[in-house]
């Protein structure tokens, strides 16, 4: 994290709390300590993490769903043109349609439940990560192309060793932009639909803490996702990031 | 002097962009082991002789035959070097990158050592593409070519990009290689002097076709000498 990051933090921080005890209303407004204390107690308690891992669960498996999905559709279109047009024409269509559009339709379709989920977050995901494929897709070097025409590799080989390390930039784009918007769409849904199974994800265990009037337990969760987000940028991405494209030459 | 066999083979080919044809019934003929250079003005059509050669260009009529037979992809025993960097895989260290060929070729090719040390590559092989110099990447271009043993080299102003030290220890470095592994190279040039001085035989491509000149200089030549530098007038006033 950059050094002014930490202190834009802590500048941040300080306004927070000192609004907080200027108000002096915990209701609308409880202090950082307050917030803090609640997490550390919903944290021991186990109860969040429960919460923040059956979000996190559902999250990896509509990414993974939709990495492969966009995956094969990519592959596919380097050799059948009219189903990169057409799924170009797709991606017009659904990459602005945000994902709690959909879930009425998803209710009438899959029911209330984790498949409704799943489908909200391969739709979130899938349309950022393609068009970012489409894009290394377009941009990938002639000569690299036919090196491996020159080497007589066939399609499969050319896409695996060639056009996915080649499109490692897009590819982790892509997975970012999707990453956000699926975070989303698992809460949004969440909230929508309440406890699916024997638990819940975050977006529950937000609307459980403002049924009962818990404003600092509201923030936990808030605070839960916004550190959750910011692990997974900094610590996964930028991990994947550093393996790849620095290591490549890349990124400077 | 013994039969030449001859390993490439255009047959009548046609070639035009839109309006503009650049070749018209052209039959050209490489032997064995020959070291051909192409030079021509810009937009010429070098470039597309060298695909065509190379099958990267299809042809809108004529053949292409490799040792003897009609041939319509790139395979690899006819090898292409770009001018371009991009040609390497940035994801992979030099020694992975030279080793790329043989990966894919399955053939039997020559030591990775062995090739290291021809194309002065050592202590570099634990390194990637974008930290090497622009003359070092075109000897890791050389060397993955190199490795799998192809029959045919062609080249696309591979040294075009270099600085002129880079470019003549490369070019002497080149010959030593084309010698030592009796390559068959076709090297397209925009520069007359580095196609006298590589060739044995230049064929010089104008809007009217294709002119090929015998080179009656020995080996090695001396670019600075009085016989390289007439030959070279003589060439550039042809090209004009």
């Amino acid at each position: 994290m950059k050094k002014n990051n930490i202190l834009y933090g802590i500048l941040l921080a300080g306004l927070w709390e000192g609004t907080a005890r200027i108000l002096d209303s915990p209701q609308l407004m409880p202090t950082l300590v307050a917030i803090l204390r609640s997490l550390l107690v919903e944290l021991s308690a186990g109860d969040l993490w429960r919460y923040s891992l059956y979000s996190l669960a559902s999250i990896l498996v509509g990414l993974s769903l939709s990495l492969v999905l966009a995956l094969l559709i990519t592959l596919l279109s380097t050799k059948y043109s009219w189903l990169m047009e057409f799924f170009r024409f797709l991606n017009t269509l659904l990459h602005p349609l945000p994902g709690i559009a959909i879930l009425p339709l998803m209710i009438l379709w899959f029911g209330v439940g984790y498949k409704s989920i799943i489908f909200l977050i391969v739709h979130s995901v899938l349309w950022p990560v393609l068009s970012n494929l489409f894009l290394a897709l377009d941009t990938f070097p002639v000569t690299l192309s036919m090196v491996g025409d020159n080497y007589e590799m066939g399609l499969v080989r050319k896409f695996v060793y060639l056009f996915l390390p080649g499109s490692m930039p897009q590819l982790i784009a892509g997975i970012k932009t999707g990453w956000a918007r699926a975070f989303r769409a698992v809460i949004s849904a969440e909230m929508f639909f309440g406890a699916i199974g024997a638990t819940g994800g975050l977006g529950w265990y937000l609307v459980k803490k403002r049924v009962f009037m818990d404003t600092t337990g509201v923030f936990s969760g808030i605070v839960m996702i916004l550190v959750l987000g910011v692990l997974f940028e900094n610590v996964v991405l930028k991990g994947l990031e550093n393996r790849t494209m620095a290591k490549w030459g890349f990124k400077s | 002097m013994g039969v030449q066999i001859m390993i490439l083979t255009l047959e009548n080919i046609h070639k035009g962009y839109g309006n503009q044809m650049l070749f018209r019934n052209l039959d050209l003929s490489i032997a064995q082991g020959e070291f051909i250079t192409v030079v021509g003005r810009t937009g010429v059509g070098k470039s597309t002789l060298l695909g065509i050669l190379g099958s990267f260009i299809k042809a809108d009529e004529g053949r292409v035959l490799f040792q003897g037979k009609a041939v319509s992809k790139p395979d690899k025993e006819r090898v292409i070097i770009f001018q371009t960097f991009d040609q390497l895989l940035p994801w992979r260290r030099v020694s992975e990158n030279i080793l790329f060929s043989l990966e894919q070729t399955r053939k039997e090719g020559f030591d990775i050592q062995e090739v290291i040390k021809a194309l002065h590559l050592e202590g570099t092989q634990a390194l990637y593409p974008h930290q090497l110099s622009g003359g070092m990447k075109q000897r890791v271009a050389m060397a993955r070519a190199l490795i799998a043993k192809p029959q045919v080299l062609l080249m696309d102003e591979p040294f075009g990009s270099l600085d002129p030290n880079t470019r003549s220890a490369l070019q002497r470095e080149l010959l030593r290689i084309w010698e030592e592994y009796r390559l068959t190279i076709i090297f397209v040039t925009h520069d007359v002097t580095e196609a006298l001085l590589l060739g044995d035989r230049t064929l010089i491509v104008t809007d009217s076709g294709i002119e090929e000149i015998p080179n009656p200089l020995g080996r090695p030549r001396d670019k600075e000498s009085i016989n390289f530098r007439m030959f070279e007038s003589e060439i550039v006033q042809y090209i004009k």
